[in-house]
């Protein structure tokens, strides 16, 4: 899963998928910003068939919160 | 409903064809909005690249609609509208119901008031696309009309009725009932962030744009080739027979009727009909004349390759023939080898396979269709077939000549020029946008952008029109001269290949050039930018006594003094001046 969410992230933030690593936020990434935000949701609730709530869109502002919240949306 | 492509796959496939499409001069459009539709940059940009063109997207500041119309007001860049009622003001969607009638009025008169100020300010814009005003996502538990429905009927009526030429209303309500409204509109971050489209939303949206765009930048299809057997009708002539085949109003071959008739009415807007068949042809020939269930004729029919070649080699030699590109074919089979092998080795071809069950057909032709899309109808588009018809006589009678100026000699050929005739406007646009082969610089230009040369005293836009014995081609070429002092450049120069091989290019050149000299010009300046289709010119000025200045892989500039210069005119031409002209 992991994987295939860096890969997701790559193409949203046109980056290197190799370089988005554990602490990729919005901070470390430059295109990380509001409304490449929403483009990160609607790719990765596409790929993985889920939908997230208001609060958990709002809650991924980094990688690894990225990974739990969609671990805890397939749940 | 159609699969669309996954997000992430786009924003790859984007990646990979901005690469593709990066040397070709940049289509720039605007996207101004009072809602979020930053997605809509990603699915415009792909839908566009695809066909070839490289975009340059804007998408401006949020609610800032009216401002930046009136600021671009000089502007010809095409532009894309979001405008959301319900975001009309903060909170509009819920405070609408609250208003009373005279609260309702204002607000009305105040979106009127907003719609005139940006269609008087975009007047310059190639295109505009606005959307029609849908209360829909707001209005889906309404028992009784709300308010919101009330101003979207009242204004969408208003945006229709005041709607200049440049503006094309995109109908909302049709993809929302494409992909339904639940899976159009995502609430969840309308209130956060003002965005309230999903992904698949925006991709029916650029369904919805994406004939326009194609005619506005010159990619429109031209000629529609059909395959016979299980194509124009049910059944295979060579098994079945004359009596067995099936194409009739009544009964089992009422499909290949409706797409029999949609290939009419495409006929009748001046798209070429065709046919690519594996077949006797006499046989063909004979339903085409005497079955009686044929809607389709030979009179509709321009070019026929019906023979027992491979079909790859006979939509090249259709291509040529008709001396248009080979990307301007649309062909439709019923075979799967037959259209896999087209695709593959002819992917500039768009290739359409005949659906297994027979009622998807008529379906498809109309999705079909849409490749021919023209935004502006002229009667050039109208009389093109008759055209066609005549130049297959002309060539039949070549063949009785040794001597090609003794040929030309017997045509009679009149050149009529028309200078800065405002009348041919929106044909002289659409030949810039359409004209691939004979054009030394392809500047494309919008119907405003013609109409501002041709009011401007530093411009000539020349006009041509070619008819012989056989009948009028019709207004077959133009240039653009931009004049400065004494001196003037050829900003555009193109011609149809209808009209090629009769020496008429360097006879108009030699009238235009006499007309600049005879209004003080001393020195022309020209060029010639090379694109993957006009070869064929790049020696255009070389022959007609333009000296090179500079020259690199992709350019060569030149100039003519014209102290020394002479016209020259071959004897077998007639050149006139149309009435209705203002001197420069």
């Amino acid at each position: 899963m992991e994987q295939r969410i860096k890969e997701i992230m790559g193409a949203v933030f046109e980056v290197d998928p190799s370089t988005v690593d554990e602490n990729a936020s919005t901070d470390t990434i430059e295109n990380w910003d509001s409304i490449r935000h929403m483009s990160l949701i609607v790719a990765l609730e596409e790929e993985f068939g889920v939908q997230f709530d208001d609060d958990q869109i709002t809650d991924m502002q980094n990688y690894k919160l990225v990974v739990l919240t969609l671990q805890e949306a397939q749940a | 409903m159609k699969t669309l492509i996954k997000y992430t796959d786009l924003l790859k496939e984007n990646k990979r064809l901005k690469e593709e499409v990066a040397g070709k001069p940049a289509f720039n459009l605007h996207i101004l909005n009072n809602i979020t539709v930053n997605m809509l940059k990603d699915v415009l940009e792909y839908n566009v690249r695809l066909i070839g063109i490289n975009p340059e997207i804007q998408v401006h500041d949020y609610d800032t609609i009216v401002q930046d119309s009136m600021a671009m007001g000089d502007d010809n860049k095409a532009k894309v509208i979001f405008w959301e009622l319900a975001n009309y003001m903060p909170g509009l969607y819920y405070k609408a119901d609250e208003m009373d009638n005279t609260q309702l009025q204002q607000l009305i008169d105040k979106v009127k008031n907003d719609i005139d100020l940006v269609y008087g300010s975009l007047k310059n814009s190639s295109i505009v696309f606005v959307n029609t005003f849908c209360a829909s996502p707001f209005a889906e538990y309404d028992v009784r009309k709300s308010n919101l429905r009330i101003a979207e009927e009242v204004l969408n009526q208003y945006l229709d009725q005041q709607k200049p030429d440049n503006v094309f209303l995109v109908d909302v309500k049709r993809v929302y009932e494409r992909y339904s409204l639940e899976a159009c509109v995502d609430m969840r971050m309308f209130n956060s962030s003002k965005s309230l489209h999903t992904l698949t939303f925006f991709q029916g949206y650029a369904e919805e744009i994406l004939p326009v765009l194609r005619s506005v930048t010159g990619k429109a299809k031209k000629a529609l080739i059909f395959d016979c057997d299980n194509t124009l009708w049910g059944g295979i002539l060579g098994e079945d027979g004359f009596e067995g085949i099936q194409m009739g109003e009544d009964g089992k071959g009422k499909s290949f009727h409706l797409v029999q008739r949609m290939a009419v009415e495409l006929s009748k807007k001046g798209i070429i009909i065709g046919l690519n068949s594996k077949n006797n042809a006499a046989d063909v020939d004979e339903v085409l004349e005497k079955h009686p269930d044929m809607y389709l004729r030979d009179e509709h029919i321009v070019i026929k390759k019906v023979n027992w070649q491979d079909k790859v080699s006979n939509l090249r030699q259709i291509a040529t023939d008709l001396n248009i590109g080979i990307d301007s074919l649309v062909f439709i089979d019923d075979s799967n080898f037959e259209v896999n092998f087209i695709r593959e080795q002819l992917p500039e071809v768009s290739t359409f396979q005949v659906p297994k069950s027979a009622h998807e057909y008529p379906a498809m032709m109309k999705e079909v269709s849409r490749l021919f899309y023209h935004h502006s109808q002229t009667k050039e588009d109208l009389e093109r077939i008759k055209m066609y018809k005549q130049e297959q006589q002309r060539e039949s009678q070549k063949d009785g000549f040794g001597n090609l100026d003794e040929y030309l000699s017997s045509l009679g050929i009149v050149i009529k020029i028309y200078k800065n005739d405002s009348s041919l406007i929106p044909r002289t646009a659409q030949m810039t946008q359409k004209t691939n082969q004979f054009n030394l610089t392809t500047q494309r230009y919008t119907e405003n952008d013609i109409k501002q040369f041709v009011e401007s005293p530093d411009y000539g836009v020349y006009v041509f029109e070619v008819s012989d014995k056989f009948g009028s081609y019709g207004i077959t070429g133009l240039s653009i001269a931009k004049t400065n002092g004494n001196e003037a450049e050829f900003d555009s120069f193109l011609m149809s290949c209808r009209v090629l091989g009769r020496k008429i290019e360097s006879s108009f050149l030699s009238y235009i050039i006499e007309d600049l000299k005879k209004n003080g010009i001393e020195k022309i300046a020209s060029k010639y930018s090379k694109t993957a289709k006009n070869a064929q010119v790049e020696p255009f000025y070389d022959n007609n006594g333009f000296e090179v200045l500079q020259q690199n892989e992709n350019e060569k500039q030149y100039q003519l003094q014209l102290d020394n210069w002479q016209a020259i005119y071959p004897e077998f031409i007639t050149i006139e001046l149309a009435g209705n002209t203002v001197s420069a």
